[in-house]
């Protein structure tokens, strides 16, 4: 039945990813180490003094242990075949990212943070606005010589002045084409008032704001306690936060209040189809308590989300799930995103074979890069 | 590509012999509640009598802003029932007959709550109560079968409850509640509990609660409001209990045990099981309890209730893909009568009837409800 | 061919908020009063065919002028579906959540005493 009713036909579908013009990656990110972040701190600043003496430790800077060294060990040294070569805590930097990008037949690429991924978690509000302004200083230097890199600068959400702040410093910079407010540990959620400032900046500048998850969350969610393994938590973290973060963000109104394009990063498109009739069904039941939306939360969704692809599931599923939920999304909302470099990464050739079947090549070129050149205005 | 016709296609819910709701509700007051207890429970009595506000001092459940105004706006000529009232089944029945359900699974309402109370002996007399109350309404309808519950804060004296009841004709499964269920469900606590489900061939449903869920996993803080909490409470619960059981082998230990998991819709599931078997391929040697691919126990064992299936589809089409995807040999019809945003059968019926055979479709709309909980 | 068919006495309908329902051809039709003016419009949810026009009227909740606070709006013109709470303006039919949604709605002629729906 899926087939039947999903598939296009053969004349209308890409052979593969050789008939694409540009594939653009909305996901590739470099890794910055924490003497690189030390840096380009002023001396003169209290903040670098501590956070240099804490060697910006997870659990000293952080809400706690991170999540990042598990996960690595978990993926290099739990099975018998490493699926990963890098440490992360390996410096990847422009020219170490653009090599393995043009590798894997990526033409141009959107780049986000790794350590600064957990910037929402950092405790200490001071740091984590030195950490976001060091980290979007090492960017631009690594992005420099790499024409075919741009990046979002991260911000911290801990500090909605700072932050529009440094969106203001940073905007006029070539290499700058959004906004990372990392989604992982945001508390309260980005729907509330007190990111107004954020959000009147990148409106301001006309630059989309992309929101990228990852695991191991303590100080939101709280669902890390209990999980028994990382196999659990790794099931289910990324879509609460992500579902958590856009039901805070539609039901308190914000795509109603400012004209701003978002970029959904780190839980794939699965979730997508279930939260938006979710988010509709409880707009149209309970719509007193949303007063500030005047429309389904599905029609902003579609006229100003944007969803990364990655991750996309392993080798092994026989049903087309993927193809079928971009399309039920629609592939004019849909990004493509590698997550280079990291351990399991979805390469291009992968995620075109997978959606071939179902999309045209409009489509599949919109998914691919045309999405992403427009969101991006790269 | 033109979708291809077959015969054996339903054009009406006429055709369909039987429509089971599997998430039915009843209506039990603290007053039904307390008049089926037994002896014993003599200082759960005491503090209900003493308590200015039992149910609320006696549990965890705290919701940002009221729960479904409107379900008291009582308009026109008709008085309703809300939630809560003494309304026992006969709302449940009467709801079920007029949007065409023809036979029901009956959960709790107010208990739905069970898992947020405290005290390891109130939520003891509460489940003692409840049971007792639910087989002597039940007792009145032919066409309600129902879940007895159990309190997770006692597995022993819950699988006590469970071999107490699981003769009586009318207690067709075990409802282990979904939210606020610390530790997860896949926790070896539990044990004593799907030990006397299986040893008596009861299915082991999970409903979730709507808002609140302050002791876990926690989402609740910082909801501004009801509708916020609601959109991820029920289907958060599910993934984090499905997963603990899962990743925690419970289906590979208790091999003919069924689970039901009511109230959060179809949705999830499809992206939930390709998660499950990513985690299980990538980090396999966490996961040493499980022999095969999560998805393998769950199209044996796992069924995923419908309600709330999702209105504003664009295209009828896209509900039926999620149904394909979860497998309509796993799927089962809710309306969730008499709750305030209950589906009537039309709802699932006229995404599913142009794209599967008449067999799937009864399948969906009652037969696989009639298995699993045994209905005659 | 449109044709009118009387629904009620002016009387049952002398106070804003009164309703009456009634039956015509074998399709209920509610007839409010709001603001001295009718407003006909079909007793029949598009949601999930509820009763519609059998829930409470209301006012509605809206942001204020900073787009943050919440305002109560009295005019009680929404009918709330008993059934899921969906609400409807019944001046237009239209949802106030999303104006795709839509009740059909009636025209409403008054003659010597007597209130018709017009279909």
């Amino acid at each position: 039945m899926l087939e039947t009713t999903l598939y296009v036909d053969e004349a209308d579908r890409v052979d593969g990813v050789g008939d694409l013009d540009r594939v653009v990656d909305t996901g590739a990110q470099v890794q910055e180490t924490p003497e690189a972040l030390l840096e380009q701190m002023d001396e003169s600043s209290g903040a670098r003094r501590v956070v240099s003496l804490a060697e910006l430790r997870h659990d000293m800077v952080y809400a706690g242990p991170s999540s990042y060294p598990l996960y690595e060990y978990k993926r290099t040294g739990g099975g018998d075949e490493p699926v990963a070569t890098d440490d992360v805590t390996d410096r990847i930097g422009g020219a170490e990212l653009a090599d393995r990008a043009a590798a894997v037949g990526v033409d141009a690429g959107v780049v986000n943070p790794t350590l600064n991924l957990g910037l929402s978690e950092v405790n200490n509000d001071r740091f984590a606005v030195e950490l976001a302004s060091a980290y979007n200083d090492w960017l631009l230097s690594e992005l420099d010589d790499q024409p075919d890199l741009a990046g979002n600068a991260v911000v911290a959400p801990q500090h909605p002045d700072r932050a529009a702040e440094e969106i203001d410093r940073l905007a006029d910079e070539d290499d700058i084409v959004g906004v990372q407010l990392p989604a992982s540990g945001l508390l309260p959620p980005p729907g509330h008032r007190q990111y107004a400032p954020l959000y009147e900046a990148a409106e301001t500048h006309d630059l989309p704001v992309a929101m990228k998850s990852t695991v191991g969350n303590k100080s939101f969610g709280q669902q890390y306690w209990w999980a028994q393994s990382f196999a659990e938590d790794f099931v289910y973290q990324h879509a609460f936060v992500q579902m958590r973060n856009l039901t805070s963000v539609l039901f308190e109104g914000v795509p109603e209040r400012y004209d701003i394009e978002f970029v959904v990063q780190g839980a794939g498109v699965g979730f997508v189809p279930f939260l938006t009739y979710r988010l509709d069904d409880h707009y149209l039941e309970l719509g007193y308590e949303i007063p500030a939306l005047t429309k389904l939360p599905s029609a902003y969704l579609s006229e100003s989300f944007y969803w990364s692809t990655y991750p996309l599931v392993q080798p092994g599923d026989e049903t087309p799930y993927v193809a079928a939920m971009v399309d039920t999304v629609g592939p004019e909302n849909v990004m493509f995103a590698s997550d280079l470099p990291h351990g399991v990464t979805d390469v291009p050739e992968t995620v075109v074979d997978r959606l071939a079947p179902a999309l045209d090549a409009d489509e599949m070129a919109a998914v691919m890069g045309g999405n992403a050149e427009r969101v991006y205005d790269l | 590509m033109a979708r291809s016709v077959e015969r054996d296609r339903l054009t009406s819910l006429e055709e369909v012999d039987v429509v089971v709701d599997a998430d039915a509700h009843a209506q039990a007051s603290w007053d039904d509640i307390r008049a089926h207890l037994d002896d014993g429970h003599e200082r759960f009595e005491r503090f209900f009598e003493t308590s200015p506000a039992p149910g609320t001092e006696m549990n965890l459940y705290h919701s940002p802003t009221p729960t479904y105004l409107y379900e008291d706006m009582q308009g026109g000529e008709e008085e309703t029932a809300g939630l809560y009232d003494d309304a026992k089944l006969a709302e449940t029945s009467a709801v079920a007959e007029r949007i065409g359900v023809d036979a029901g699974v009956v959960n709790p309402t107010l208990i739905l709550n069970l898992n947020f109370v405290r005290e390891r002996d109130y939520a003891v007399a509460i489940m003692q109560g409840y049971n007792d109350w639910l087989v002597s309404e039940l007792a009145e309808y032919d066409n309600l079968v129902g879940n007895l519950v159990v309190a997770p804060h006692d597995p022993r004296r819950s699988a006590e409850e469970v071999e107490r009841l699981a003769d009586e004709d009318d207690i067709a499964g075990v409802q282990l509640l979904g939210t606020a269920l610390l530790p997860p469900a896949g926790h070896t606590c539990y044990e004593p509990i799907y030990e006397a489900a299986a040893a008596n061939d009861l299915p082991v449903s999970m409903h979730t609660s709507g808002a609140g869920m302050k002791p876990f996993p926690e989402q609740s803080f910082w909801a501004e409001t009801y509708a916020e909490d609601h959109v991820t409470q029920h289907p958060f619960a599910h993934m984090v209990n499905v997963s603990s059981l899962l990743l925690g082998g419970v289906p590979e230990r208790f091999p003919g045990l069924t689970f039901v998991f009511q109230e959060a819709g179809i949705g999830y599931v499809p992206y939930l099981l390709r998660r499950l078997d990513t985690a299980y391929h990538e980090l396999g040697p966490e996961v040493p309890a499980l022999p095969d691919p999560p998805s393998e126990y769950v199209a044996d064992s796992f069924y995923w209730c419908t309600q709330p299936l999702g209105h504003t589809a664009e295209t009828p089409r896209h509900l039926a893909w999620l149904v394909e995807l979860v497998g309509p040999g796993n799927v089962m019809f809710a309306a969730d009568a008499p709750h305030p945003d209950f589906d009537t059968p039309e709802e699932l019926f006229d995404r599913v009837r142009a794209h599967f055979g008449a067999e799937a479709v009864e399948a969906m709309m009652g037969k696989n409800a009639m298995d699993v909980y045994d209905i005659a | 061919m449109t044709e009118r068919y009387p629904v009620a006495d002016a009387e049952e309908l002398s106070e804003d908020g009164s309703r009456v329902i009634a039956e015509i051809k074998g399709q209920e039709i509610a007839v409010f009063r709001h603001r001295g003016e009718y407003y006909a419009l079909a007793n029949y949810c598009v949601h999930q065919a509820g009763p519609l026009c059998e829930g409470a009227l209301s006012g509605d909740i809206d942001t204020g002028d900073d787009g943050w606070d919440w305002v109560y709006d009295d005019e009680e013109k929404y009918i709330v579906c008993p059934w899921h709470g969906w609400m409807f303006d019944i001046t237009t039919g239209r949802s106030p959540k999303d104006e795709r949604y839509a009740v059909p709605t009636y025209d409403v002629e008054v003659e010597d005493g007597t209130v018709y729906a017009v279909r």
